[in-house]
């Protein structure tokens, strides 16, 4: 299920109105934004793998791993492993 | 009235060399084919139905059809696919007249005089090598925020458009193009397979002129050969538009290594 609010964050920090404020002062945004604290906190430590599981669209968080540095390879990676993980989980 | 429908995945520009040569020469040759028969028919105004990938449509507002009325349409920039941000002009007086004539049909589409273009517009009129006197009218269809609109839709869209324009007195000579899909993945795991099988039947289903078979197509089945399939709407929307008539195959490669995905190209030259 896709997450509406976190996706739009992504969004607008990547290729929307948030990207210089976002730049200049990240913390600012995030408490405004509205998250929850969950979301801040895997936003801030760019830990795609828990914005994957929390409903992020693939492609905007592809974007946002892109914003942070991210190679495409290493992303991929990360989701599938965190897909792969979540699973083990639910079944164990 | 001309129509034709492409792939238009990015490693297309990105990275040419990666395909075998033969692979690219088939895609680049379909490509040229496709817009000589738009060139050669004198085409005025092309039509676009297109997808994009997150520069106009977004959570905060996501129209299941867009219609572009500007007087000329930007480009967002995409310099990692080679790809030249070029702007291109726009038909606001048709593009207008089509938002009223859909209106009257029963639809309301939403409208937009800033519309942008990424590569899923941009690949194909560069690769088709379109002349700039070539006037676009865009129409995006919302294949990535779910809901959707259903495919059978998309096709009564595609077909009221035809309508809307027949009926019309400007004198333009219109091309459709949809382009998008057919099975791809875009920021998911096994982003980097298509589903040959899918996209055979879907295009033969198309060659056929089995339009219906084609909206039969679930959406569940859709999103289990990859999220960027939903990007058939297109060539739905213009198979809709073109019935009972039926295209060319002009491309069909079901893989092409180094681009991770197959490439078809059809055409419904004109009649």
């Amino acid at each position: 299920m896709i997450s509406p609010t976190l996706t739009q964050f992504l969004i607008d920090v990547t290729r929307g109105h948030q990207v210089q404020a976002y730049t200049n002062d990240r913390e600012a945004v995030l408490k405004a934004s509205g998250l929850s604290d969950d979301h801040c906190a895997a936003i801030r430590k760019q830990d795609i793998g828990a914005l994957w599981l929390a409903g992020a669209h693939p492609m905007a968080l592809l974007y946002f791993a892109r914003a942070c540095g991210w190679t495409g390879e290493r992303y991929y990676e990360c989701i599938t492993n965190a897909g792969l993980s979540a699973k083990h989980s639910s079944n164990s | 009235m001309l129509a034709a429908a492409t792939v238009h995945f990015p490693y297309m520009t990105a990275w040419p060399d990666r395909a075998p040569a033969k692979d690219r020469e088939a895609t680049m040759s379909g490509f040229a084919r496709l817009g000589r028969a738009f060139i050669d028919g004198g085409i005025d105004t092309v039509i676009a139905f297109t997808s994009e990938h997150i520069v106009n449509l977004q959570p905060r507002l996501a129209a299941p059809f867009l219609i572009g009325v500007g007087e000329s349409h930007k480009a967002f920039p995409e310099p990692h696919f080679n790809l030249e941000p070029v702007t291109r002009r726009g038909d606001p007086e048709l593009a207008y007249h089509l938002v009223n004539g859909l209106y009257d049909c029963g639809f309301d589409p939403a409208h937009s005089s800033e519309l942008l273009f990424d590569h899923g517009t941009v690949l194909p009129l560069a690769l088709m090598k379109l002349p700039a006197n070539v006037a676009i009218i865009p129409i995006i269809i919302n294949s990535i925020f779910q809901p959707l609109p259903p495919l059978e839709r998309c096709r009564a869209f595609g077909h009221a458009v035809k309508q809307v324009l027949a009926k019309s007195s400007f004198g333009r000579k219109i091309g459709f193009l949809a382009t998008g899909g057919i099975s791809h993945t875009v920021g998911a795991p096994d982003h980097e397979l298509n589903d040959p099988s899918f996209d055979k039947r879907f295009v033969g289903a198309i060659a056929r002129g089995d339009v219906d078979g084609i909206c039969r197509i679930s959406d569940k089945e859709i999103d289990t050969v990859g999220n960027g399939t939903h990007e058939i709407r297109n060539w739905v929307a213009v198979a809709g538009a073109m019935h009972p008539r039926r295209p060319t195959v002009v491309t069909e490669l079901p893989y092409v290594t180094g681009w991770n995905s197959g490439v078809h190209q059809l055409l419904w030259e004109a009649a």
